[in-house]
């Protein structure tokens, strides 16, 4: 299979880097620590000024470093976006950026170099210090922590604050060569590449491709239900509740939990929750389940009253009772896998979505889209009820509300 | 049907005027799998009453977003978002403090969910108890902003910066007014406000144009044009307050800084001079910029954010921030804004900039009808930025952020209690 996708679809390109590591605590936050230098300097332009004119001079031309975290695997990802009807003639020259940045970073002595060091450090430290200030973001990212312990899904984003706080610049610096020595490596490219392009980007990058699917995580389900409450200043308490399903197949994941979801706690409309949780009750303005992807993990989320919550609470497992035991209309199913059909066609109107599952099904992550489409038809109603009843409620987390 | 504007890749825009002063906007695109069909309709938060026989009825704060929800609501009880859902339609509706959103996003049976799009934003249906839910549920949408730090700088802010203009009302409204709205002010403010010469339409994406219109026309040809009048009031240049420190939970002050600049009239001239204004903000405090050059070894500001906004009447520059030097950062920032000028090197680069961010609004039909309202509600027309800023020198740029009137600024920190 291709890594490249044609299309003409879209004005600007994209090409990106992945760079695979196995997941652990220290892994990541050296990672996260190492995706906000790459992004300051290079050798080739060893200042922020002169890289950043340099990719503004190029038609304002973005490289973003992100990281991911899939299952076991740990991602550095890359990201280069530019424009092409502007500068045709410079697309290699965009490229070997990337390349540059990545491959070459701007030491002194093997060690990192402390000005853009210092910036990474003190910019971690003033993230840690907010983190707490968006109460939804901490809530959510601290019940994902509670929910699944160090999986890398929740937490403070950048990872383990003792860990950051040993990193050196010489540590860092013996980590990217690590990285670039050990992690499994794959490119992407999504546009309208002409094929000597193709040829010429295959020689900058010289990597052998090859899939890489995680292994996913299958978290235990509490044996006693675990509660947390943490109280910040929020007026509103923010309740999240934790759902573990049991024995989940692919075909499971990857088909029958998006029904699942729309049915059970879709944001707006279809969804139970939405329904009795904000229309019948007005307990919240928001309320909505989501599966964590790579996990056997599903989250309900609420923006509701201290006194509302053992009331939500009892909607919620209220909403699933009726899953289980077949409450559900057959004809609604049947229209939400038209809907979901029809997204997949959507998908081509968003450079991002495209993109997204082209990288999945390369890695055997996706299905292709006519197999998508066939898969989601076979859905019957019985599976759906067969599904509800492999999940069980076993914690929550309250960011509790002054009111 | 008239060809109004061609964007970048020859994709056209056309305009249908009915008589009764609708305005529809139509950019079909059949290289696109998805439509979007949007409704904007002139009713925002800063409106706060209707007239009746030349009398101004005033209502609670917060109506336009208080009907925008309660518009979902159906007399057969038919839910309108499971509607949508079922037809493969995503929809949703917003409300800003001068107008109100009510679009849907779908890549299957276009007309029936226009149809549908029309018909609840045209035919009203508020009852006594649902209106009453409603607002339980929008105290717990107000209670979630008044958790965010930000939000309360934001709202503190326009306090200070409008002394008459109701631009600093909350588009939410006051926690008090929103439990005294009743179905009466909902459907006195639907009868005035949505009226076909206060609503613009615009679709766009892989649709019919032809079937789309006539289904637009044979719902609103029939409705009558309704005379809008606004109070009138008298908004002195000046700021209300100049600096404000508020009470926060924050563990790192934040600020946002406000430059209020009155708008006399919007025309080409005026949007030349915006992009002028925008070449300089970003010129001053963009990745390349001194001040960022100087702000990554003295870590002055995090998370900063600067833009203009241009509403109603007002055109604010805003520059926001986390520091705990947040004093130093704001009077280097004002001090950089009275020099007027950037280097003719550093101008042709922001150029740049600004040019290729103008390009990828094709690819998404949401960005393009978001950039067709702009234009078309604020001048009336559609600009190309392109060309304005190819055509653009940097002597002609220097004159232009000479026009603006940059005398009156605000700011607002927030800080925690015990570092106040």
């Amino acid at each position: 299979m291709q890594n490249i996708l044609n299309t003409k679809q879209f004005s600007g390109k994209i090409v990106r880097l992945d760079f695979v590591i196995p997941y652990s605590e220290e892994n990541r936050a050296y990672i996260c620590f190492l995706s906000d230098l790459l992004q300051l300097s290079c050798q080739k332009y060893p200042t922020t000024y002169d890289l950043m004119k340099t990719m503004e001079n190029l038609y304002d031309t973005a490289i973003d470093f992100k990281v991911v975290v899939q299952g076991d695997n740990l991602i550095l990802r890359a990201n280069l976006l530019y424009l092409n009807i502007l500068n045709p003639d410079e697309e290699l020259v965009c490229v070997e950026l990337l390349k540059e940045i990545i491959i070459k970073p701007n030491l002194i002595n093997n060690e990192w170099n402390k000005e853009d060091f210092d910036y990474v450090k003190d910019h971690i430290n003033h993230e840690y210090k907010m983190y707490e200030d968006n109460h939804k973001r901490y809530a959510y990212h601290e019940a994902l922590e509670f929910f699944a312990p160090q999986t890398g899904l929740g937490g403070f984003p950048y990872g383990n604050l003792k860990i950051i706080s040993e990193i050196t610049p010489a540590k860092i610096a013996e980590f990217h060569k690590y990285l670039l020595a050990n992690a499994q490596i794959q490119y992407f490219g999504m546009g309208d590449f002409s094929d000597n392009f193709k040829q010429k980007i295959k020689s900058i990058f010289d990597i052998k491709m090859k899939k890489i699917t995680p292994v996913w995580c299958n978290l235990k389900l509490n044996e006693k239900f675990q509660n947390k409450t943490r109280a910040l200043k929020n007026k509103q308490a923010i309740l999240h509740l934790s759902f573990k399903i049991s024995d989940m197949t692919e075909y499971e994941a990857r088909y029958v939990s998006p029904v699942f979801n729309d049915l059970f706690g879709g944001s707006v409309g279809t969804g139970k929750l939405f329904n009795k949780v904000r229309e019948e009750n007005g307990y919240a303005y928001y309320v909505y389940s989501k599966s964590i992807a790579f996990t056997n993990l599903m989250m309900v989320v609420v923006g509701t009253k201290n006194k509302s919550i053992d009331d939500v609470i009892r909607l919620v497992k209220e909403a699933l009772k009726e899953i289980q035991t077949g409450e559900i209309n057959e004809e609604f199913i049947k229209q939400i896998i038209e809907v979901y059909i029809k997204e997949i066609d959507a998908m081509y109107d968003n450079p991002k979505q495209l993109f997204i599952h082209f990288i999945k099904e390369y890695n055997g992550i996706d299905d292709s889209v006519d197999q998508q489409k066939e898969k989601f038809k076979q859905i019957t109603k019985s599976q759906v009820i067969q599904f509800a009843k492999k999940i069980k409620m076993d914690a929550k987390y309250v960011l509790a509300g002054e009111d | 049907m008239k060809k109004i504007f061609e964007f970048h890749d020859k994709l056209p825009c056309y305009l249908e005027e009915l008589d009764n002063g609708l305005k529809v906007y139509l950019i079909p695109n059949q290289k696109r799998s998805t439509a979007s069909a949007n409704i904007f309709v002139g009713l925002g938060g800063m409106d706060n009453g209707y007239y009746r026989d030349d009398k101004f009825i005033k209502v609670p704060t917060g109506i336009a977003h208080f009907l925008e929800h309660q518009l979902f609501k159906q007399e057969d009880g038919e839910d309108i978002f499971a509607f949508f859902d079922r037809n493969g339609a995503s929809a949703n509706a917003n409300t800003s403090h001068t107008r109100t959103r009510y679009y849907f996003t779908s890549s299957m049976n276009f007309l029936k969910n226009l149809n549908k799009l029309l018909s609840y934003v045209n035919e009203p249906y508020f009852e006594v108890n649902s209106v009453k839910r409603e607002s339980e549920i929008i105290l717990e949408e107000y209670q979630m902003y008044m958790d965010s730090s930000s939000e309360k700088i934001f709202n503190h802010l326009m306090k200070n910066v409008f002394h008459n203009h109701p631009l600093k009302i909350d588009v939410i409204g006051k926690k008090n007014d929103i439990k005294k709205i009743t179905a009466d002010n909902l459907y006195n403010m639907h009868n005035y406000f949505y009226s076909p010469n206060n609503t613009i339409i615009i679709l766009a994406g892989n649709f019919d144009a032809e079937s789309s219109l006539e289904l637009i026309k044979n719902i609103y040809q029939n409705q009558k044009p309704i005379e809008i009048k606004r109070p009138q009031f008298l908004e002195p240049e000046s700021v209300v307050k100049t600096r404000a420190i508020i009470e926060g939970d924050n563990k790192v002050p934040k600020f946002m800084l406000f430059y209020k600049i009155p708008v006399v009239k919007k025309d080409l001239e005026f949007y030349k001079n915006l992009i002028a204004l925008n070449i300089y903000n970003l010129g001053l405090f963009g990745k390349t910029s001194e001040f960022q050059v100087e702000n990554k070894i003295k870590h002055l500001i995090k998370n900063d954010i600067f833009d203009t906004w241009l509403v109603d009447n007002q055109l604010l520059w805003y520059i926001e921030g986390e520091s705990s030097q947040y004093m130093l950062a704001i009077n280097k920032i004002k001090k950089l804004i009275t020099t007027r000028t950037i280097s003719e090197e550093t101008f042709e680069r922001m150029k740049k900039i600004m040019i290729a961010s103008y390009y990828p609004l094709v690819d998404k039909n949401a960005a393009l009808v978001n950039n067709v309202y702009y234009y078309v509600s604020e001048y009336g027309t559609i600009f190309d930025p392109i060309a304005i800023l190819n055509a653009m020198d940097y002597q002609e740029f220097l004159k232009r952020i000479n026009t603006f009137n940059l005398n009156n600024s605000s700011y607002v920190v927030s800080k925690a209690k015990n570092k106040i």
